[in-house]
Order: structure tokens, then sequence, then C-alpha cells
């Protein structure tokens, strides 16, 4: 049996089949293939980048991130984005876990030769994830971490001075959020979640080149491209619902390989009632630390003050609507300066101080 | 993401939902007594509430009224808001037209006639005055049809119920009027004249119009139509056609295209029959949520108000409704069997084993082939932990909107719902099948000047089930023979032809009248 | 057929459907041996809808008989629905087992009545057993 020639340049040997198109294709022609893909999605409409933009790739060490760091440098030399390009590393403090990751950061960042700032939950909120997890138990430390990287992520790039993070969602992520959201009936995030790009009054723009990349095909790049990413599982148990929803798309995917793209699309398509678009909450800054917020106390200062009296999660919601003034004797995070943000607030000394260390890059 | 908590969306932290309610704890009520009337011993537990016989029978009444009666209200009568509130608790007044009724044996569908009849829904179609005095009840349609689809032929093993529901329904002795067709009847140029003679109509051309029909090359990604002619070969039968479609499909697009000739054929006998001014479908909500989920998984997310909604009405008047929407599977099924339907109702259509299984048909779960299925499975077992999967899935289908313009819009030849916009473009944009760079236009061997591509007409989720799963080079030529599409799709493909050609001659016609080109 | 039962287990947790329970580990559970002459035996009629009885023969009703007792660890106790479970996959299942049973119970979506009642509201696979009880099996998978 002869080799297959690649359906795309009818002449090199195909290696790879994509899971995406079912065409198999050469080891060159998967790159470039790959690659426009991406750049495809970063160019469509207006764009999700603008000329000059001091850019955060939130890099953890994963293969997403990993390539995600690859690609873009080399697209942003190919089609001349004029992109300042980052590295931001939040290190939730998960021994064995982030540690191992983060040298696989380190090492991205001289290969690409792009700064890398690394924000330590420790340093922000005085508390690791090894300690969350002490205290909390591993059921719902899914929810601290979440929350907090998100704060984190906003934190480390405002340090940073960019206009913009960019993560490694990808396709299988997406998508199954769209499931998720759909299964429980989280009507808002189901609006959203498909949107490239998100940004409300406030925040740091964020976007996801990766939105239409499969996570097999991420995986080939790196491989093909001989990229060396961290790959072991979080530590902590992931949420069980989403293990639900990630197994249905698995087994979605395995019938047809396309299942992934097409709930992006339907994803995308979905239009909500007007009621629900207007009963959504109107957003102010947290009393205490200044961070977006729905509520008097962001969601990371109530679950922080939860921890520092020694609460679960489930003292959440009484929490988020408490004073202004931390209690006596409770860390807190620091005061919250988006990047450019005229108005410069008087803040307590000790916590501008870790900030504007943590500022060091390298 | 290897991290199992995805932030999502843009920090607009709302009420944090961590996941859905679990299965509560039992309550502390009287798990043996009914929770409606107190008294009676509880026989069913539906959503955590108990139920004895007669109570459960007026809830499932009472919720199947809740979905079909706003629809038939006169739209003067009241105002708008109390008319919202009260709408459902009164009997709706007399529909000008008759009603088909869609029926699988099911037990949605099965529950749902019994549900019509027994309530005096519908008349015998002979005229009779309703005798008030005696407690007669008026019925809101004066005649009701019956239809029945039958899929025996393409699904091995699958026994031949035509006949079977057909006894049963004319046993109930209801002046129900029958119609049984076979999946394969959509094949048949003669199915509209035999539905006409159904009616007591006169045959119509003696089915010259359709002597030829359209076929397809599925192993071209642009699906070139060709023009066969459906009589070539005498001796090939609906049937025949009908399997060889199946075949040529992979196995996942073959319950779409089974469901698509559900759909078609009730819209065809929904024409055909004079007077028909409702289409009843038993869909519970049960099948609801799945269809939400799997239609999601192919991509027909725009669509899909339109196919979830209660009420529905076409161009031409019709008007679809679904009242069994907010009744679970489960309620049909202890309701069918309460009145004694258990020898009858047949719940396993099997669509996904429709065709002959592939040759690497072992990578689904379990053997599992069709996103349909999967989806069924999935839902079926978060349903024992999380009870309420379906009515969450359901509350967020009732909020979807659809986002285009219902009426006008153009339509997708096969599932013949409003298409969204650009699914090609779309398509070409996040997943490449071509690099400008690179790639050579093959040209096609069998693209004639005659043929037309069928991708541009076809919605993404139905150009989703007719794109091969494996684009693959060597197999792109030589042996490419069109295989023959069912008639809807060919009359549906000439009428978007034949407008577009009326426009270019209007045009044509009027341009000395245009200042620019517009 | 109205033998109503009188002490209800009524921490019904649903999980009927599913494998895992510790005090029934699968391998333990042992399908009840065809009686011998002069035991104690219970008369089970079974009945099949939805479609489910193509998997038992094609047959929509079948009438069994089990002995009232099963010895477990040396104790005889009652036979309860995950007993006749076990026994109709072991003896009365003709067609694809997966398409009825999961792990110890019934496949979701397999709706089971006790005498007209919902078998939830009965304990499902803990319910005990009674000579001439009517057991519904009815399938809502309709598979596309």
């Amino acid at each position: 049996m002869p080799p297959t020639p690649c359906s795309l340049c009818h002449t090199a040997r195909a290696l790879v089949k994509r899971p995406k198109t079912g065409q198999q294709v050469c080891k060159d022609c998967f790159f470039e293939v790959f690659e426009t893909e991406v750049h495809n999605t970063i160019v469509e409409g207006e764009g999700i980048f603008n000329r000059g933009e001091r850019v955060a790739i939130g890099a953890s060490g994963g293969k997403d991130s990993t390539v995600l760091a690859h690609v873009l440098s080399v697209l942003n030399k190919r089609y001349d984005y004029g992109l300042d390009l980052y590295l931001l590393s939040i290190d939730e403090g998960i021994t064995g876990y982030r540690d191992d990751s983060l040298e696989t950061v380190k090492q991205n960042q001289v290969e690409y030769g792009l700064p890398l700032k690394i924000l330590s939950y420790n340093e922000l909120y005085g508390w690791t994830m090894d300690k969350i997890v002490e205290q909390v138990g591993r059921r719902n430390n899914c929810t601290f971490c979440g929350v907090f990287r998100r704060q984190a992520l906003d934190r480390g790039a405002a340090q940073l001075g960019v206009d913009h993070i960019v993560t490694g969602h990808n396709a299988d992520d997406i998508a199954e959020t769209v499931l998720m959201n759909i299964m429980r009936g989280d009507i808002a995030r189901l609006g959203r979640c498909t949107a490239v790009t998100t940004q409300s009054e406030d925040t740091i723009k964020r976007s996801k080149p990766f939105k239409y990349a499969y996570e097999k095909e991420i995986v080939m790049y790196a491989y093909f491209k001989k990229l060396t990413y961290f790959s072991t599982e979080c530590i902590y148990s992931p949420d069980a619902y989403r293990g639900h929803a990630r197994v249905f798309l698995k087994d979605l995917e395995a019938v047809r390989p396309s299942a992934i793209i097409d709930i992006i699309h339907s994803g995308e398509s979905f239009v909500l009632e007007q009621s629900v678009q207007k009963g959504m909450k109107a957003m102010q800054t947290c009393l205490r630390c200044g961070y977006i917020s729905s509520n008097d106390l962001c969601k990371a200062c109530a679950l922080l003050e939860g921890l520092e009296a020694g609460l679960d999660r489930g003292a959440l919601r009484q929490t988020q609507d408490s004073g202004i003034a931390a209690p006596e004797g409770h860390r807190t995070i620091p005061k919250y300066e988006r990047y450019g943000a005229q108005t410069q607030t008087q803040v307590s000394s000790e916590g501008i101080e870790k900030a504007v260390q943590a500022i060091e890059i390298r | 993401m290897s991290c199992g908590n995805i932030p999502e969306g843009q920090g607009t932290a709302e009420e944090e939902q961590v996941a859905m309610p679990r299965r509560k704890q039992v309550r502390r009520v009287d798990k043996n007594t009914c929770q409606r009337c107190k008294i009676s011993k509880s026989m069913y537990i539906v959503r955590n509430v108990t139920f004895c016989k007669p109570c459960f029978e007026t809830a499932v009444f009472g919720r199947f009224v809740k979905l079909l009666h706003p629809p038939l209200q006169t739209p003067q009568s009241g105002s708008s808001s109390s008319r919202n509130a009260v709408s459902h608790a009164i009997r709706p007044p007399r529909q000008a037209g008759d009603v088909l009724i869609a029926l699988s044996s099911g037990a949605g569908s099965t529950a749902m006639l019994d549900l019509l009849l027994s309530r005096s829904y519908v008349g015998r179609g002979d005229g009779a005055v309703t005798d008030k005095t005696k407690g007669e009840k008026e019925p809101i349609w004066g005649k009701g049809w019956v239809v029945y689809v039958e899929f025996a032929g393409v699904l091995d093993g699958v026994e031949d119920r035509l006949e079977d529901v057909k006894g049963w329904v004319e046993r109930l002795d209801k002046g129900l009027g029958w119609i049984g067709v076979r999946a394969e009847d959509v094949f048949d140029g003669e199915l509209k004249n035999r539905l006409r003679d159904i009616a007591g109509l006169a045959s119509q051309d003696s089915g010259q119009e359709v002597e030829d029909t359209i076929a397809i090359d599925l192993k071209d990604a642009d699906l070139p139509l060709f023009s066969t002619p459906l009589s070539s070969a005498s001796s090939t039968t609906p049937l025949d056609h009908l399997r060889k479609l199946i075949a040529s499909l992979p196995p996942p697009s073959r319950p779409a295209l089974l469901s698509n000739i559900l759909s078609s054929l009730l819209t065809l006998i929904s024409q055909t029959i004079p007077n028909i001014s409702h289409l009843l479908r038993g869909e519970t909500s049960t099948r609801q949520a799945q269809r939400l989920i799997s239609g999601t998984a192919s991509g027909r997310g725009w669509s899909l108000p339109l196919e979830l909604s209660a009420a529905r009405k076409d161009d031409d008047g019709l008007v679809r409704l679904k009242p069994m929407k907010d009744l679970s599977v489960k309620e049909a099924a202890v309701y069918c069997n309460l009145k004694g339907f258990n020898g009858f109702t047949r719940n396993d259509r099997r669509w996904d084993a429709a065709g002959p299984a592939g040759k690497r048909d072992a990578r689904g779960k379990g053997g599992v082939t069709s996103l349909e299925m999967l989806t069924e499975q999935f839902i079926a077992g978060l349903s024992v932990t999380h009870p309420s999967t379906v009515s969450t899935i359901n509350r967020t289908g009732d909020k979807l909107v659809f986002p285009g313009e219902a009426s006008n819009s153009p339509t997708c030849p096969v599932c013949q719902l409003p298409v969204d916009p650009s699914a090609l473009e779309w398509k070409s944009r996040s997943a490449l099948t071509s690099l400008p760079t690179k790639t050579n236009p093959v040209a096609s061997p069998s693209a004639g000047e005659n043929t037309t591509p069928l991708a541009p007409l076809l919605c993404y989720a139905c150009l989703t089930t007719f794109t091969p799963p494996t684009v693959n080079a060597r197999t792109a030529s030589t042996q490419n023979e069109p295989v023959p599409l069912p008639l809807w799709i060919g009359e549906n493909v000439a009428r978007q032809q034949g407008n577009v050609v009326e426009r270019a001659t209007m045009k044509d016609q009027i341009k000395d009248f245009l200042i620019q080109d517009a | 057929m109205t033998t109503v039962s009188d002490d209800i287990v009524t921490s019904s947790n649903g999980l009927g459907y599913t494998s895992a329970s510790a005090a029934h580990p699968e391998s333990l559970v042992k399908p009840p041996a065809a009686p011998t002459a002069g035991e104690d035996t219970i008369e089970i009629h079974l009945e099949f809808g939805g479609g489910l009885h193509l998997l038992f023969s094609s047959q929509p009703r079948h009438t069994i008989r089990l002995p009232r007792f099963v010895t477990e660890s040396n104790t005889p106790q009652p036979t309860t629905m995950r007993h006749l479970v076990k026994w109709m996959k072991e003896n009365l299942l003709s067609e694809r087992e997966e398409m009825f049973g999961d792990g110890d119970g019934v496949r979701p979506g397999i709706l089971v009545l006790v005498n007209d009642a919902d078998w939830e509201l009965e304990g499902e696979l803990e319910y005990e057993l009674r000579d001439r009880d009517e057991i519904v099996f009815i399938s809502t998978l309709h598979g596309g």
C-alpha cells in the first residue's frame, strides 16, 4: 500500500489525521493549517488585537499555554501584529504540581525570549492552595482557586502594564462550557461563553485565540514541534459535575469528531431572551480592594474573609454583604489598580509594597 | 486546560452556581400518601412529589392543557395580561380546521392521543351536533387524523407495526382518519396521490412531475447534484433508494436523516390532506432536553428555538403544537401503563440502528454510533443523581430565542427550517480543508456544467450531516456514483433555484429603470 | 393485584439504578437457585413494556417462581428486587444485557413498577418480594 498523500498539498506523505476535518495531512501542512486557523480566529471581524498592544499570555506550563506562546510568537512575526508579548504565570502554591509546571514556563521564557512575571496566591492573598485545601477540604477548593486565579491574572496584568490577556482555552474547553451552561441553566454565561474576546467595563480584555483549536491538535502540534510542557493534572480533584460533561463531550467527539466545533457553532448562534440580558447585575467595585464586583465585596475578598475567619465556602453568601473594613487582624488583598487608571487611591502600605515587589520582572 | 475550574465569561460575578442541585435528601413528608389529596396511597413519584392514581391523571391532564390551550384561544378574548393567566384553564373554542396527530406508538404520542380522545377534543368528522344537556363536550377539532410513519424497512430487527397500529387506532372507534406511511415513501412519486385518495380527492397529474429526482455525490464536499430519472431502473424500489442513501451516510448522520424524513412526511401530509389546521406531536420534556443537547452537538443552534417551541405557525398557516413538552417520558410511560397500553406502546424506535454498521463503528461508547443515543443515555444517567436535569435543560431551552426572521427567510432544503447565515464560510474559516498556497483545486471529475452544488443551500447542521467525516484524497475520484435524494429535497432545491432565476429575470426586465446597479 | 405493603421503605435514594452498594457488592449477590420440589417458593408475574420484551424472548409476560428466602452469609434473607434483577439477567434475558442491566440494578431510563406503584416508593432494589407480586419493566429509551 503506497503512503497516503497529504490532502492539502497532494505531494508529501500524510502523517496526521486531523480530528477536526478528518483530512489526512502532512506535517508541514498541519502546522500551516493549524496556525492559519488561529490567525483566522485572531483577525476575524475587527480582530482581537490592536497594533502596539501589550499582551500577556496566561502561562501555566501546560500544553495549551505553551503552544499558545509559541504560536503567538510565530504569528506576531509572520503577520506583523505589532504586539508586545509577555508571559504571566500564577503560582497557586500547589506543591508537586505548580512548582514543577512553573519550571516549564521559565524554560519557555528563554526559548521565546518573552518576559515572564509570576504572581503567587501567597503574596497576593497570604494563602497558598495547599493551605486552603488544608482548611476547606477538597470538595470546594476549585471555587477558591477559580476566583483567586481570575483576580490574580488581572492584577498581574495590571502590574505588567498590559492591555490584554490571552488564555489557552481551547475548543474542547469552550464546547464543554457550552454544554455545562445548558445543563445547569446558566443562561447569562451561555450567552457569552463562546465569545472570542470578553471585556466588561473596567476589566482587562481577555481573549481565547485557541477557541477553534482542538485539544488533540494542540497536543499533536506540541509533539511535532517538540515543545516541552508539563502534563500533570492538578492534584486537587476537579469538579465532578464538569467531569461528567467532559466525558460526554469525549464520547460525542468519538462518534463525530466535528461535534466539538459544531457545539461552538451552536453556542455562537444562541440568542437569549431580552429579559435575561437585562436581568444581569450592574457592576461596581469592591469596597475593600477595588476589584470589579457585583456586590459590595468581591468574591475574592469574601472568600478570603471566610478563610481568615476559619469558615469554609458555605459562609460565602453571608460574608459577601459585610462591611468595608476587614475584621481586625485579617489579611486583606492589596488595592486593585487598573493599568493606566488616572486616580491614585491611598492604600495601606503593606499590600502595595508586596505588589511593587511583585512587579519586578524575572 | 487541565484545571477543573475554568473561569468563564468576564468576571460579571452572578450568583455562584457551582453545580446543579443534586438529588435532594428525602423530605420529611409521608411518602406513603399522595401529596395532592393527602388521602390515598401514593403510587407514583415524580420529581419528589407523590401521587395516587386519580391525582396523577389529573395532574397530567393539567399540564397537558397548560401547553395545548393557549395557542388555541381566540386572540381577542380578554386583555393580554389576564388572558395569559387563565387561557389554559378555559376550554378553547372550536377550531376552524382539523387536527393531524402524529402517533409513533411511543409513550408520549400514545398518551397524547388518549388525552385528546378521552376528553372529547377530537370530533368524529361527522358534523354531529353536541348535546350539551347530556354533558357532551363540543370537540375542539371537527375531525382528527392519525399519522403513523413506519421505519422498519431500514431498521434491522425492528418489527413492522403498520397494521398493528392501524388496528389499534381503528379499535378505538373514535372516527379518526388513518394515514399509515413508510419512511421509504419519501422516494415514492405516487405518495401525494395516495394521500389524496385517502382524503377522497381526485389524483393529480398521475405523478408526471416527479419522474425525475436529484442525486448527490456524497464524496465531494461541495455535494454536487445531478438530475436523475427515478424510473431508470424500474426494479429499484423506493426502499432500495432509501437504504442506499442511508448506507452512504456515516452512521452518526443517519438518525438526523430519519428525523428529517419524519418531519418532511408530516409536513407533506398536513399540506395534502385538506383542512388541516394543527399538527400535534407528542414529544415529552425528556425528548426535548435530548433534542436541545444533541441538536447543539450537531450544530443546530440557530434553528433550535423553532424546533423546540411548544407552538409554532408555519408560513402557510399550519400550527405545530407539542402539548406533551412539559411532561417527562416517565410520566407518559406511567400514564400509558395506567391506561393499559403497555402491550401497545414501543419506546424503542432505534434510529441509531439504521443501515449497515460501518467498519469502525466500535469507536463510540459501547458501540453507540449516534449523538442522539449518546445524549439520551447521558441524560438518563445524569437524571439518577440529578433529578432536575431534564427540567433545567429545558429551562435553558425556553430562554433561547430564534435569532433570525422566522418567516420569509430562506429555508434549508433538507430540514426545511431557516438557514443560518454563511454556514459554509464559517466552516471554511474555522476548519480549513484547503490551503490557498498549496492546495490545487482538483477539478471534480463528475462536475459537469449542469451540476449544482447542494452545500451552499444547506443549514450548518444538515451540511454536517451530509459531509463525510473523512475527506480522503485517495477516494476523491472515480467511483462516485451519485445517490438519489428523497423527493422533498429535490423539490425544495428546484423551488429555490426557481427563485434565483426569477429574480434575475425580474432584474433584467426592469434594468432600464434602475438608476444604479443595486 | 393489590398487595399493599405495610413496611414501605421510605428512604429511597433512587440508587437502584446504580451499581455501587457497600452492603451488596455485586459479587456477593447470588441469584436464587432454581427452586427444588417442596421448597418454599413465591410466584412472580413479570411484564415488559415499551419494547423491552424484545430482550426477553419477545414475550411481554412471564410468570416465574423464586424461593421465598435466599441464603446470604448463612442466614436466610427474604428475596428482594436485587435478587430478581440478577436472576432475570442470568435466566430470562435473551438479548444484550447492557440494554437492561447496569451494575446491580437496571439501566437508567427503565421504569419499574411494583404492583402498579413506582418502585422508587417501594425501596427499589431492597424491596422484598411477596407471592404473586406483579413487576412491570418499561423502557423509556427510544434510541434516536
